[in-house]
């Protein structure tokens, strides 16, 4: 051994030696909500797609008296903002939700697409209908690092785009599974994933900025195969709900429970958790949401069928067991091949925005549009042809 | 920019094999001091030390039933106290970039990693190492891991514990070489 080594390995003990147990605040045990399961079920070896297929059958048998969200007094938001690229540029459109009329449009200054990288985006909506944040995720040469631009736009009254304001965030490299924007507009929860380097496992997290001053607070979430999904944010904008994510090693992904955290009103105030587990997982579901008070989610569920068809649902779940309350919306559709269809269902088959009550959604199953209390009506935003629909109101 | 994850030798499960081995409260109890420590050195001051360990604490209770090799515990106790850590560092980093009155609070705090105790010249350059040298060192050093057993902790190859300890040593040479002539003069 080495004088340095000699000397580290004394000088460490030297300051470790000066805690004694004694001196240590005690352990607390968190407090759990409800009970759960105990073990989660594996997927085994069954497919995604075959997944999929099987567990609209599983969840239409585990319907229960359960009812659907309560209606609350919300009514249509005014306005959504959805973005989409034209070209190499990315434009981000204000659209009136009563027919999807174009009220503003307004330039996202980065290159929706090149030679090196591929760009993804999301949109997230205030509960005022007047604020939104637009995020960019673009991959750089390294598999699994993703650099995220976040954008603040405020929509006037009349519905014109108003300037987009660049938000400082570093995301470290973590690839973005989910935000949602405070009711009041001013903080912005990001939900991430740690995927880098590969091979290691990952880490989750949500992080929350608050958009006036760009301070950060992180929340550790799990480790490899759990995830945390798109946040909700309570009306006491204090509170984060989101669903846990279940990533088998296969690829297949359940929803394993919804987890709360209570933001403190700094850094130092400390933390709470709070989770729900599912007695069983929800399997099937490509996104998901949570809606109104977080009581419900809302997710989507696509499959190929016989030849070129396919047919994507909308589903309304029980976030307290997992449980299936009501079919929202089913379409089929007939594709020109088999890879079209495979691709619709594997891209265009997203739950994208929730209003704050609960009641009217956004979704892209493989037609754009909104549900109101159930009902579909198609809206233009988003085209078959676009692979990443983000939409927000 | 740090990316790279502590991955936990207890890798969550498909949710078959379970070994036998001690409960997370267990756990912590019987280990909790020596986890202070571990955080101490990496983290700098008590306060945060501990908190990094009860959070710790915490997500593992929570988690504790997916754990396939319970018997592996403590090591990925550590692993996960080691994340914390990391996380708490990066934390400050964070808030360093973004809000420079919040950074000249938290740089007091990371300045206090060697201020615990009396500061040696040696400390002080341990301080000045990257944190994935320093982690390697106080699990080589501190809590004489074997080379296997740190690369475990650590999830990185075996290789790369002997190579990373070996540039940290030499950097702490270099440090301790450079502050002794700035010394002299």
């Amino acid at each position: 051994m080495t004088a340095v080594e000699q000397r580290l390995r004394e000088e460490l003990r030297r300051v470790a030696d000066q805690v004694d147990q004694a001196a240590l605040r005690p352990l607390h045990a968190p407090a759990r909500r409800r009970a759960g399961r105990r073990w989660l079920i594996p997927a085994g070896a069954v497919t995604a797609l075959g997944a999929v297929a099987a567990v609209i059958l599983l969840l239409t048998s585990l319907t229960t008296g359960a009812k659907p969200a309560p209606p609350s007094s919300g009514s249509v938001p005014r306005y959504y903002v959805s973005a989409s690229d034209t070209g190499p540029q990315l434009y981000a459109y204000v659209r009136a939700s009563a027919d999807g009329r174009v009220t503003g449009r307004v330039l996202v200054p980065v290159a929706a697409f090149n030679s090196r990288t591929l760009t993804t985006w999301w949109v997230a909506a205030a509960a005022d209908d007047r604020h939104f944040v637009i995020t960019t995720s673009t991959g750089g040469d390294l598999p699994g690092v993703q650099e995220v631009a976040v954008f603040r736009l405020a929509v006037s009254a009349s519905g014109q785009a108003g300037r987009l304001t660049k938000v400082r965030f570093d995301n470290r490299g973590d690839t973005m599974t989910g935000l949602a924007l405070s009711p009041d507009g001013g903080s912005l929860a990001v939900s991430l994933n740690r995927e880098f380097p590969p091979g290691r496992g990952s880490s989750s997290s949500v992080d929350v900025i608050d958009l006036a001053t760009g301070a950060l607070q992180s929340f550790s979430v799990g480790a490899n195969p759990y995830s945390a999904g798109v946040p909700l944010w309570g009306s006491d904008g204090r509170t984060l709900m989101f669903p846990v994510w279940y990533t088998t090693t296969s690829g297949a992904r359940s929803i394993t429970s919804v987890e709360t955290i209570h933001v403190p009103a700094s850094a130092e105030a400390g933390q709470s958790f709070q989770e729900t587990l599912f007695s069983t997982p929800v399997r099937g579901i490509s996104t998901a949401i949570l809606i109104g008070d977080g009581t419900h989610l809302v997710g989507s569920s696509c499959a190929t069928g016989q030849g070129n068809t396919a047919t994507a649902s909308i589903l309304e779940l029980s976030a307290t067991d997992g449980r299936m309350v009501r079919v929202l919306r089913t379409q089929s559709a007939r594709f020109p091949s088999r890879d079209a269809a495979q691709q619709a269902v594997a891209m265009t088959c997203s739950v994208l925005s929730a209003d704050p009550s609960g009641r009217h959604l956004l979704t892209q199953a493989f037609t754009f549009g909104r549900i109101d209390d159930g009902a579909f009506r198609a809206l233009p935003g988003a085209s078959a042809d676009d692979l990443y629909a983000a939409a927000a109101w | 920019m740090e990316a790279d994850v502590i991955r936990s030798p207890g890798t969550p499960p498909d949710g078959s094999a379970h070994g036998r081995g001690p409960d997370v409260t267990e756990l912590f109890r019987a280990h909790h001091l020596e986890l202070v420590r571990l955080a101490l050195l990496m983290v700098g001051d008590l306060g945060t030390a501990e908190d990094v360990v009860q959070d710790t604490f915490e997500q593992l209770h929570r988690r504790w039933h997916t754990l396939r090799q319970r018997s592996s515990g403590l090591e990925y106790a550590r692993s996960a106290v080691l994340n914390r850590c990391r996380s708490v560092l990066r934390r400050r980093g964070t808030a360093r970039k973004y809000a420079p009155r919040v950074a000249q609070t938290e740089r007091q705090h990371v300045d206090t990693a060697t201020q615990f105790a009396q500061r040696s010249e040696l400390i002080t350059a341990f301080g000045e190492l990257p944190r994935r040298q320093r982690e390697v060192l106080v699990l080589r050093y501190y809590l004489d891991l074997s080379v296997a057993d740190a690369a475990g902790t650590l999830g990185i190859s075996e290789g790369a514990v002997r190579s990373t300890a070996s540039r940290g040593l030499a950097a702490l040479a270099a440090i301790m070489h450079a502050h002794d002539e700035e010394g002299s003069r």
